[in-house]
């Protein structure tokens, strides 16, 4: 007995010890990475231009990851591509250049494309629009207070919109909301809680449940006859809500889109934006998903695909709107500091571009409000806060008349609105 | 031989005991190239957001058995402070590390990034954080990153405002040594 216990421990003792050394090294040896090979992401386009006026040259940056045989930046105008060879700056950026003579006027598209052994990758198309005539100004700085037309503060009672915060993520806000000019009231999507909230500067006038129950919902736009769209890109789907029910369509196409992609409604098509492009893509047209053509064509019911009725490009000091109204108008508008972003632009009920514009003042950055007036070209920049204490899809909202910004502290959003002054 | 076999256990006790207990924090896999991050960074797009966790299967649903919280997916995307595969779960380091503790580069100027650098914030009096990686940058001078969102939104390729990291006092951070190919 005494001699089969000895055996017993001789023998367990290192080969217990064996395996908890076995178990400790194992995953500090760790897993094997793959070898390397030509990469699978394409290119990235660097700050793509959207716009340029006419008689300029078109230069396009990518950054480019591995060993390429070559890089090329190849244009498609009307059917027909040509393709320009791209330089090495350094730290896998490249950059190439179209003559002014190429470009010529309209609208073209372009992409990078990087050639491997037994590889060829083409990044996502970026389109250029040279706009007709192009005004500049600098913005008349003004300040306003805006009038506040709703707040509510943030927890988990009825009255108040939901917020949920991660230890280890971003504190997730209301995403987005609509203004009702009719019923005086904006409609807030409250995404944690799973519903519409209905308020005005009295508080909550009504809510309307999801009925999907979906926490995941980023946007939402006016849709037809009172009705409005909600956006759900982890469920695919977009959900009309009307007073006679909900009703969704699935399988839209939105699922890998950006996070946080904005939608659009115009004549019965649901558009959602493209970041790269600076434009929208119809996702639903009539009740039915759109092709595979039609998301890539321009559209010719009213919501221009080609600058998305309006958008940003930054560069330096100043910001370049592009406004489609019939012809492709240009608005450069000019600050005094480095402009870090256009995070947001729309358009009011009135035919004003709004923006909000950060700018770098050495170490913070500053925000402002910024309109421009097609008509008379002029600008005006009023302060605001730089961000609300959380994530959403949109803060600025444009109204019949001037804009609607959410702004926020950690225990309440506000909804104030600017604009409507006589021009 | 047998006082021989024992040494070589003790050995290995004491390397599994260092390696596993005191993990390097500067330690960063030094084969893994921008390109093949950049290749596992999309991988893991559209999969599902779990606290504390880093792991995936890269099939755009939301696995039952997969979740990365924003400081996992970070560290498996960089590699530190070793490649893992997609369905290890090995989540080393939190914002708190990335924000305050890391030995990496630090960058001085917060208006510009380049591929894959991080961003990295903290709120909530220091109690929480969130981080995620450049990517490009847009036209209207936002960046696209990619993040673990948060649980409403996943693992996500998204556009952020520079405006609005500088406001949260963000830092932007490198691995070292690293290259494009």
């Amino acid at each position: 007995m005494f001699r089969r216990r000895r055996k017993l421990t001789r023998s367990a003792v290192p080969l217990g010890a064996l395996i908890v050394s076995a178990l400790l090294v194992l995953p500090a040896i760790g897993d094997s990475p793959p070898s390397a090979s030509p990469p699978k992401t394409p290119p990235q386009l660097f700050a793509p231009p959207l716009f340029s006026a006419s008689g300029q040259a078109l230069t396009v940056t990518a950054v480019v990851t591995g060993q390429p045989k070559a890089v090329r930046l190849v244009v498609e105008r009307a059917g027909e591509t040509t393709s320009y060879p791209m330089e090495a700056d350094g730290d896998g950026v490249y950059s190439g250049t179209v003559p002014a003579s190429d470009v010529g006027s309209g609208e073209l598209s372009y992409a990078v494309s990087a050639e491997y052994d037994r590889r060829t990758n083409t990044s996502q198309a970026g389109r250029l629009v040279v706009l007709d005539a192009i005004e500049a100004s600098s913005p008349k700085q003004v300040s306003r207070a805006g009038e506040v037309v709703a707040e509510l503060g943030l927890g988990s009672g009825t009255d108040e919109l939901g917020v949920s915060d991660n230890t280890e993520g971003a504190r997730q806000l209301p995403a987005s909301f609509v203004v009702d000019d009719a019923a005086g009231v904006v409609r807030i999507l409250d995404t944690v809680k799973a519903r519409l909230v209905d308020a005005d500067s009295h508080g909550v006038r009504s809510t309307t449940k999801l009925a999907n129950g979906s926490t995941t919902a980023t946007d939402v736009v006016r849709g037809r006859d009172g009705a409005v769209l909600v956006l759900d890109q982890v469920r695919d789907e977009v959900v009309e809500v009307s007073s006679r029910g909900q009703r969704a369509v699935s399988g839209v196409g939105a699922r890998t889109r950006d996070g946080g992609s904005r939608l659009a409604f115009r004549s019965d098509t649901i558009f959602v934006s493209d970041a790269v492009q600076g434009r929208f893509v119809p996702l639903v047209t009539k009740g039915r998903k759109t092709t595979a053509d039609e998301r890539s064509a321009r559209s010719s019911d009213g919501l221009p695909t080609s600058i998305g009725a309006v958008a940003a490009q930054v560069d330096g000091n100043s910001v370049l709107f592009g406004l489609d109204a019939g012809t492709n108008s240009g608005f450069r508008v000019t600050f005094a500091d480095q402009v870090l972003d256009a995070a947001e632009v729309t358009v009011d009920g009135a035919g004003r571009i709004w923006s909000l514009v950060g700018v770098y003042r050495e170490p913070n950055a500053a925000m402002s409000l910024v309109s421009v007036d097609p008509e008379t070209g002029t600008s005006e920049a009023t302060p605001v806060g730089v961000s609300v204490p959380g994530d959403v899809t949109r803060r600025l909202v444009a109204a019949a008349d001037g804009v609607v910004l959410m702004e926020g502290t950690e225990q309440s959003l506000r909804f104030v609105r600017f604009g409507g002054e006589a021009r | 031989m047998k006082r021989l076999l024992n040494t070589c256990i003790a050995g290995l006790m004491l390397l599994g005991l260092t390696a596993g207990i005191s993990r390097p924090a500067q330690a960063y896999s030094t084969t893994w190239t921008k390109a093949q991050a950049l290749d596992y960074a999309t991988d893991g797009l559209w999969e599902k957001y779990v606290f504390g966790r880093a792991q995936f299967r890269n099939n755009n649903t939301w696995d039952s058995d997969e979740g990365m919280d924003c400081s996992g997916y970070a560290a498996k995307v960089w590699a530190v402070d070793r490649y893992t595969y997609p369905m290890t779960n090995y989540h080393p380091y939190s914002t708190s590390s990335f924000y305050y503790g890391f030995p990496y580069e630090v960058f001085k100027d917060r208006t510009t990034a380049q591929l894959l650098n991080a961003w990295t914030y903290r709120y909530d009096n220091n109690t929480k954080g969130h981080m995620g990686l450049f990517i490009s940058k847009n036209a209207d001078g936002t960046w696209k990153v990619y993040e673990a969102r948060d649980s409403s939104s996943g693992v996500i390729s998204a556009s952020r405002s520079i405006s609005s990291l500088i406001s949260r006092n963000y830092r932007r951070t490198d691995r070292k040594d690293w290259y494009y190919s």
